[in-house]
């Protein structure tokens, strides 16, 4: 396992092996040979306006909307499509670019319906981005506009609005190129033109929903996400999908306490531009069946008291025997409450049986998805250093007896119920402290239940795969009562007569890189307020 | 160097026009057929090329493009290379591509094998307009006689090449899109993709058909191949004027006494083309202008008619006017070039006195509107407002602000799309304007009710 440290923020360039200078509206840099000339303005702060063109996908030059003057060019060039070249002066703004930009512009808008007041896009949409920026003119047509299907039912997790379409093909190449199919196309021709998918077939490939981020207007939208929320009334905080072991780099975009979706954030080590429709709808569970309140013999009470009862329960069972105390990680767990559980395990209490959960293995493919369904597998096998058993064995210690009492943080992937699959006698149990953040039976069977905060409501790091060690940031509160893992089992630690002094997660991490290897180059990043949302959902 | 009148009644593509039976291959070897290209075998293949350059042949699809220049970009090293033969004439006004496959399709057989053994081409495509489904026919037919007799499919020894050459010609029908006669659209078209035209460069030579060399050429332009094999391209230059060498076939049509496709001197002046080949205009009424090359071209008015028909002439000649964006102010065709006109396909359109200019002009902007295929913004929204406008100035609607609003869309398209067919929409709606504005003006309606945007109270026009 690699150890390379990514904290969120997308790397740097390889270090380029020939640079050349080019001049863009009197100032003058240097860049990567092959560097596209639009990237190479908008790096100098031109802020030339773009739809077709898309960072992680191909350049068709469709659009026309990127027009920049070059000296020596007879005519305005494309510089999504164009590479710098050495001593290349560039005008961006002279009254011929300014002009036929602006044209661009007033074609696209030609037959779209503007209908910006009920549009999901508006306020992130590019089209009505660069019209305040580059134009804002009455439109000159006054007379009629090709009408095109406004609801296009075109899969499961989406629906097409065909006149706000501009047909620059993003969502075509998203298909192409990173989901590997060929699902949608355009149809007709000239200003009939409309985008598509074939008779029959539908969009519904494991990445359909990245073909929304790209759309640069409102013709694409999810059905999750559709009519909820104003873009620019979210916030967004950016962390790491919980949903497999890649760690795609998300954004997570909320509004009072809820999360409203998932858009993946570029890191092109990781997950480039892109994230897969699974994982964008993990969000769900944050929100859905959570055990609000700490709950003792049933009843719900308050910290106070479900924190003494637990402390008792483990108590009495540690004194009777530790030998047969249980201790159930989670490799949905960060690896801060993963490392503070082993403290307290290993360090303090010197347990032994220790067992690690998680969800179960699922599909999995060579673009992004895992099949390991856990965000921390790596980072629980690294702190576990070798001392963790599987669930197997967790059953076949409750059916012989070889455990009586059991402590299980995360019950992600722990199954109780009655003759399921994988099911664990539970009911074998003399005493069971859970840590948990949904309502299931694992929390119902429990002695104590202890309300643990989700993924999105905890600041941590995840380990990837590649043992990449992602930051994960807390960007709703909170579902209830319920507290990060590390503080309540510090709590926790008190009551057992054992010291652990973590006052906040970026303590619990800092001693973990301490003394962790796997950690070593990792890093907290700085502290980040929720921003607020302007024009980011297109990636303009 | 003679006159055009020299090269009057030379006939080199269209010598097969209405020999019974000019279509069979027995009927061609018997006019002397399939004796250039056993000779050319017996030439270094560079040396073809050479010779096609010196012949001062240019390219009859349009662009009038040296065909020799053309060839020589083909890479040396290339492995595999295609030879496309672009049949897909569905310019307004142009049908000779047709004629031509319907008489003589295996002077265009022999044409391609001349030309593909002077590319290295083992395979070469006839891509054949939907609609021609006669033509289609008699091509498949002819291609199916000289695969019998051996011209096809069968190595023939190569004295000059030092070796074996042998060639495979698949006929390949489209669907009957414009944009598919776009040389790059037709090679998307070919490897059954759509339509759409590539973005250049890469230009065919480099990167073509199936990634590979391709040069595409015009029927018309192939068939003169041979005679240039034949008799040589000093001859063939000769023939021709300036830097254009050989005849020129033209394709007349509209208000003359004799349409026709004809094999003309390459520079005869187009009223010697209206009033004598073509026996005037009908019904005494006066000329009031010609199209000279196929719709995409911008119009000669009746003073403009004494300029020689020919590649160069349309482009520079001083007695054309330039194309303007507004009176006084010319249309940029890119680092202050002027647009005066283009020879184009040889689709010559004339039209008398009577002609209603306005409906003319929709019913061509309607044209493109309908054929853009959709991929780049200008052309696909330009072509169809364009089209929009004129039909409504056509029916005497028009607002006021219309002619110079038509203008400036034409002149935001031109020179800003993927492909041509965005110039042959602008050209033309730029040409028309320039030469016939009075027309346009007299469409827009009486004053007093001023379009819609222009009576939004001031207060909505300040906060915009
Ligand atoms: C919109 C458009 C349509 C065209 N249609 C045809 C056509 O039908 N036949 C043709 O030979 N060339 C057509 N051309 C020109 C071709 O792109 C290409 O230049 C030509 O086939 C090259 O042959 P040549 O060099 O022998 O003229 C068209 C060009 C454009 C832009
Ligand atoms: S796509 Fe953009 S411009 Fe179009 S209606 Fe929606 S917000 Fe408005
Ligand atoms: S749906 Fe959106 S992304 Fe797809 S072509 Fe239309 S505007 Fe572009
Ligand atoms: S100019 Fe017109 S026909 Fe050519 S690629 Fe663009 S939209 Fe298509
Ligand atoms: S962004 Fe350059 S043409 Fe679309």
């Amino acid at each position: 396992m690699t150890t390379t440290p990514i904290t969120g923020t997308p790397p740097s360039p390889a270090p380029a092996t020939e640079l050349v200078t080019v001049t863009v509206d009197g100032k003058t840099q240097q860049f990567p040979k092959g560097t596209v000339l639009l990237e190479a303005c908008n790096q100098m702060g031109a802020g030339v306006p773009f739809f077709c063109y898309h960072p992680g996908l191909t350049s068709p030059a469709v659009c026309r909307q990127c027009l920049v003057d070059v000296k020596g060019q007879p005519k305005p060039v494309p510089s999504c499509y164009t590479p710098v070249a050495d001593k290349m002066e560039v005008m961006t703004k002279s009254p011929r670019a300014l002009d036929v930009r602006r044209q661009m512009l007033e074609f696209t808008l030609v037959n779209h319906p503007i209908d910006c007041p009920i549009c999901d896009k508006a306020g992130e949409c590019l089209l009505q981005k660069h019209y305040f920026d580059w134009d804002a003119k009455l439109a000159r047509n006054d007379g009629i506009k090709v009408k095109k299907a406004k609801v296009v039912d075109i899969g499961p997790r989406i629906v097409l609005d065909q006149e706000r379409c501009i047909l620059c093909t993003r969502c075509i190449r998203v298909c192409d190129e990173v989901a590997k199919t060929h699902q949608l196309e355009m149809a007709d021709r000239g200003d009939h033109e409309v985008l598509t998918t074939a008779p029959g077939h539908q969009l519904d490939n494991p990445y359909s929903l990245n073909t929304v981020d790209v759309c640069p207007v409102g013709a694409l939208t999810s059905k999750d996400f559709r009519f909820a929320m104003r873009a620019w009334e979210l916030y967004t905080t950016p962390s790491i999908c919980p949903g497999c072991a890649t760690g795609c780099n998300i954004e997570v975009h909320h509004s009072h306490g809820k999360i409203q979706r998932l858009i993946p954030r570029q890191n092109d080590q990781v997950n480039e531009h892109w994230m897969c429709d699974e994982g964008r709808l993990t969000y769900k569970r944050v929100h859905a069946q959570r055990l609000a309140a700490p709950m003792s013999g049933g009843v719900p009470v308050d910290w106070d008291r479900a924190l003494d009862d637990a402390g008792r329960a483990l108590r009495v069972a540690l004194d009777a025997g530790p030998a047969q105390v249980g201790v159930v990680m989670n490799a949905q767990s960060t690896n801060e409450d993963l490392y503070a559980l082993a403290r307290l395990t290993f360090d303090h209490l010197g347990l032994g049986k220790v067992y690690l959960a998680g969800l179960d293995q699922g599909w999995s493919d060579d673009i992004l998805v895992s099949a390991d369904k856990n965000p921390n597998t790596a980072g629980a096998m690294a702190i576990g250093a070798g001392r963790l058993r599987t669930l197997l064995d967790l059953a076949n210690d409750l059916k012989s007896g070889a455990v009586t009492t059991l402590l299980v943080v995360g019950t992600h992937g722990v199954i109780g119920k009655d003759g399921a699959p994988g099911a664990l006698p539970l009911d074998r149990l003399t005493t069971l402290v859970v840590v948990g953040t949904h309502r299931d039976e694992v929390t119902a069977a429990a002695k104590v239940a202890l309300p643990l905060a989700e993924w999105a409501e905890s600041d941590g790091t995840f380990t990837n795969r590649l043992g990449m060690v992602q930051r994960v940031r807390a960007a709703v509160p909170p579902a209830g009562d319920s507290l990060p893992g590390w503080e309540i089992l510090s709590h926790l630690a008190r009551k057992l007569g054992a010291t652990m002094e973590f006052t906040e997660a970026k303590t619990v991490f800092a001693e973990a890189k301490q003394k962790l290897p796997f950690m070593k180059d990792a890093e907290w990043g700085r502290p980040l307020l929720p921003v607020q949302l302007r024009f980011a959902g297109s990636r303009g | 160097m003679g006159t055009w009148q020299d090269a009057m009644g030379v006939k080199i593509v269209t010598k097969g026009f209405g020999v019974p039976g000019s279509h069979k291959l027995s009927v061609y070897t018997q006019r002397g057929g399939f004796q250039a290209f056993p000779k050319a075998l017996t030439w270094q293949p560079s040396a073809l090329t050479d010779e096609v350059k010196k012949s001062n042949l240019r390219g009859r699809g349009g662009a009038g493009f040296p065909t020799g220049m053309k060839w020589s970009f083909i890479p040396k090293d290339a492995k595999l290379t295609y030879l496309v033969v672009n049949a897909d004439e569905s310019e307004p006004g142009t049908c000779k591509d047709r004629e031509l496959l319907a008489y003589d399709p295996h002077l265009l057989i022999e044409g391609m094998l001349i030309a593909s053994y002077a590319l290295g081409c083992k395979h070469a495509y006839i891509y054949i307009r939907g609609e021609m489904m006669r033509e289609a026919r008699i091509v498949q037919e002819a291609i199916d006689e000289a695969y019998a007799a051996g011209w096809l499919g069968k190595d023939h020894p190569a004295a000059g090449g030092g070796g074996t050459f042998k060639l495979d010609v698949t006929l390949h029908r489209g669907a009957g899109a414009y944009i598919c006669g776009e040389e790059t659209g037709l090679l998307n078209s070919l490897e059954g993709k759509r339509g759409w035209p590539r973005l250049k460069p890469p230009f065919p030579a480099i990167k073509g058909l199936f990634g590979a060399p391709t040069v595409v050429n015009n029927v018309e332009t192939i068939m003169n191949i041979p005679e240039i094999i034949t008799r040589g391209g000093e001859w063939f230059a000769a023939l021709g004027t300036g830097k254009s060498g050989g005849t020129r076939i033209v394709c007349v049509s509209g208000h003359v006494n004799k349409p026709g496709v004809f094999e003309l001197p390459m520079g005869i002046p187009f009223r010697d083309i209206i009033y004598d080949v073509c026996g005037g205009i009908p019904n005494g009424r006066v000329l009031k202008g010609v199209i000279p090359g196929g719709s995409s071209m911008p119009p000669l008015d009746a003073s403009e008619i004494d300029v020689p028909c020919e590649f160069d002439a349309l482009m520079n000649d001083p007695r054309i006017k330039d194309v303007e964006v507004k009176p006084g102010v010319p249309f940029d065709l890119g680092g202050g070039r002027r647009l005066k006109s283009m020879a184009g396909s040889g689709g010559i359109v004339v039209f008398d006195d009577q002609t209603d200019i306005v409906a003319l002009c929709a019913r061509i902007m309607a044209f493109y509107a309908h054929e853009s295929c959709g991929q780049c913004t200008p052309c696909r929204e330009g072509s169809g407002w364009l089209a929009r406008l004129c039909t409504r100035l056509a029916r005497g609607e028009g607002e006021a602000g219309d002619v110079e609003l038509l203008a400036n869309i034409a002149n935001g398209i031109g020179g800003n799309t993927i492909c041509a067919l965005g110039d042959a929409a602008a050209w033309p709606m730029l040409g028309f304007l320039t030469k016939f504005r009075a027309d346009f003006e007299s469409r827009v309606k009486a004053a007093g009710t001023a379009p819609l945007h222009k009576s939004l109270p001031k207060s909505v026009e300040g906060a915009a």
